[in-house]
């Protein structure tokens, strides 16, 4: 965001937030003490002309803010497109998917989308297509989360294309990437594990209690893998967890991605006929290698 | 104030001064200004050096605004006079207006934009609730549960919508290795699962099509004139997606997997025996091949394809890199 975007954001927030301090500004914008200072300062030298009066008058008491006159500037600027059109595709989400904020009441999503297509009627066309996972799975974990009860179920893990009996304490359900995943203690690996919820079959809800380690979540441990990928193969980035990407060249991007398993890496590599390659790390790269090679040596192997 | 800006501030921004200074002048007549009246208000633009210059940078400013969001009224003040151009900023499309949430719309709000956190619209989301929030509404900023997933070309999409331009795009269709350039009158955008789409008039076959963002190569482009077409009212965007599926004849496939390996096939298969079997062979029925092959490709060396030699070669050649 620019410097005068910057600015526009704060002049209508100090006159919703009267008497904030410095570090408290720089905490909610994200920025440094210095850069309050010097947008604070900037502020009171705007303004038509150059008279008292025709400047903005903003007062730095100590390290509290104080906004007297923002001149008008002191109300936000409309919603442009895509602004709205985000919040609306969120709440949209939101409206399709009840049961991962089930304290949020539906009618209040709506009159929420109501009010901010009133202020701007030009929104684009946007539409979320529900998730259509209401399957046994998923209900069975929702029981188990409101019930605080462990579930067994049989995962198809997609790296290895194994399926294998689990026993977990869940969580919390969460949506991201397309799919709900469910964030659970996995007692048959004895750790914190993420599972699809469509990858679950056989679910079935325990009678024991769930099992709260010492550990909070924190994710699994990923490794940051560098790829290349070719041009007419940049979708199947998509599918992927993208922590950075380079420039688009005449021959593809390189871009680094984070990686669970080098068996997964290899089936996205065998998908694309081998011609994403893994840059590094070597080690990590070596192990993808021969997954690769046992797999192609299946079908050299074919009589 | 100004003395300790000027002396104490290394990180002065000049540009920032300006557009900000433009912004205030712009909101303060009704009447609006002429630019020569802009430059002499605003020393920023130097107009006494250059006017041509300035002028150059007064509409580079334009631009900036136009992509914060806020739109400059131009209008012609004098009908005979091509130089009488007035630039103002009318506060009724300018700025937001007071929205009165309740409490639970906020919270409803918070969980909408925290769904864009993880997102390249981030930014965006993040503009929004400042606007927001300078309303007087505050935002809890809890770690979502809801996420979307964003795409680079959602912006530009969402741009072309909203003032009904068209787009040309490069497209790289499933089982194709080349893009080709497709034009678009673009009518909404969807989400489906975690895959963006873009659906509209298809000006190369004049029909409606769906595109997947992902299979978009390079950026999308807008063409032409605003106001270029209309938008269909009432269009069931969930038949966009039938005809492509229901096309496509179904395929045996047979396939070996390896113990435990190979559910999401075994699911495929019109023999209930094979849900149960542990490893072997068994026949499946395919759909869409060209989706189905990469899919059958990554599955080695768990599963297998035998037959027919068309399919067993197509996966090997992808498995074996000879493509």
């Amino acid at each position: 965001m620019s410097v005068y975007e910057d600015l526009l954001n704060l002049i209508p927030w100090l006159r919703t937030h009267p008497g904030s301090t410095i570090p408290e500004v720089a905490e909610h914008f994200g920025w440094t003490d210095e850069q309050v200072v010097q947008y604070v300062l900037m502020a009171g030298v705007s303004g038509p002309g150059e008279l008292h009066g025709e400047l903005i008058d903003v007062h730095l008491d100590g390290d509290r803010i104080n906004l007297v006159d923002g001149l008008g500037l002191d109300r936000p600027f409309q919603f442009d497109q895509v602004e709205a059109a985000l919040i609306l595709l969120g709440l949209e989400l939101l409206v399709q998917n009840p049961q991962f904020h089930p304290d949020v009441e539906r009618e209040c999503v709506h009159s929420a989308a109501a009010k901010i297509r009133d202020v701007l009627p030009r929104v684009p066309k946007v539409q979320v297509i529900p998730i259509s996972e209401s399957s046994d799975g998923l209900l069975i974990t929702q029981k188990a989360l409101q019930s605080n009860r462990r579930i067994s179920f049989t995962y198809w893990n997609e790296a290895s294309d194994l399926a294998e009996a689990r026993e977990v304490s869940p969580h919390e359900l969460v949506y991201t990437g397309g799919l709900t995943r469910l964030n659970a203690w996995c007692h048959t690996r004895n750790g914190w594990r993420t599972f699809i919820i469509k990858r679950m079959s056989d679910v079935s809800l325990l009678e024991e209690a769930i099992y709260e380690p010492e550990s909070s979540f924190s994710g699994m441990d990923f490794t940051t893998v560098e790829i290349s990928v070719p041009t007419h193969l940049l979708y199947q980035l998509e599918g992927m967890n993208v922590v950075s990407r380079g420039a688009l060249k005449a021959d593809g991007i390189k871009a680094k991605i984070s990686v669970l398993e080098p068996s997964w890496l290899a089936r996205q590599i065998l998908s694309s006929g081998c011609q994403i390659k893994v840059l590094g790390p070597i080690r990590f790269g070596n192990k993808v290698n021969e997954l690769v090679a046992a797999a192609q040596n299946s079908y050299l192997d074919l009589k | 104030v100004q003395e300790a800006y000027e002396d104490v501030n290394p990180l002065r921004d000049d540009k920032a001064e300006r557009i900000i200074n433009l912004v205030m002048l712009l909101r303060s007549s009704k009447r609006g200004f002429t630019k020569s009246e802009i430059f002499k208000r605003i020393l920023g633009y130097g107009a006494e050096l250059n006017f041509d210059t300035a002028s150059t940078m007064f509409e580079r400013d334009k631009v900036e605004l136009q992509k914060a969001g806020i739109h400059v009224d131009v209008y012609q003040a004098d009908a005979y006079s091509e130089d009488e151009f007035r630039y103002r900023l009318n506060d009724e499309d300018a700025l937001l207006p007071e929205i009165d949430f309740t409490e639970a719309e906020t919270s409803a709000l918070s969980i909408a934009l925290g769904a864009w956190k993880s997102t390249i619209q981030k930014s965006d989301a993040v503009q929004a609730q400042l606007k927001l929030e300078g309303l007087g509404h505050t935002f809890t900023n809890n770690l979502p549960v809801l996420e979307m997933s964003g795409n680079q070309q959602l912006s530009v999409l969402l741009h072309a919508i909203s003032i009904k331009k068209q787009i040309t795009f490069d497209y790289l269709k499933p089982g194709d290795t080349e893009p080709a350039k497709r034009q678009l009158e673009p009518w909404g955008v969807l989400v489906r699962g975690g895959s963006w789409f873009v659906y509209g008039l298809d000006k190369d076959r004049n029909a409606d099509r769906v595109f997947n963002l992902s299979r978009l190569i390079g950026d999308v482009k807008m063409f032409g004139t605003a106001n270029a077409y209309e938008i269909p009212k009432d269009l069931d965007y969930k038949n966009l997606f039938q005809p492509h599926f229901s096309k496509n004849q179904k395929t045996v496939v047979r396939l070996r997997i390896g113990e435990n390996h190979g559910a999401s096939w075994r699911s495929l298969s019109p023999d209930p025996l094979a849900l149960e079997m542990q490893a072997g062979e068994f026949d499946c029925l395919l759909t869409n091949l060209n989706l189905e092959i990469p899919k059958l490709a990554a599955a080695a060396p768990g599963v297998v394809v035998l037959s027919p030699a068309d399919v067993v070669e197509r996966v090997k050649n992808l498995v074996l890199g000879k493509v």
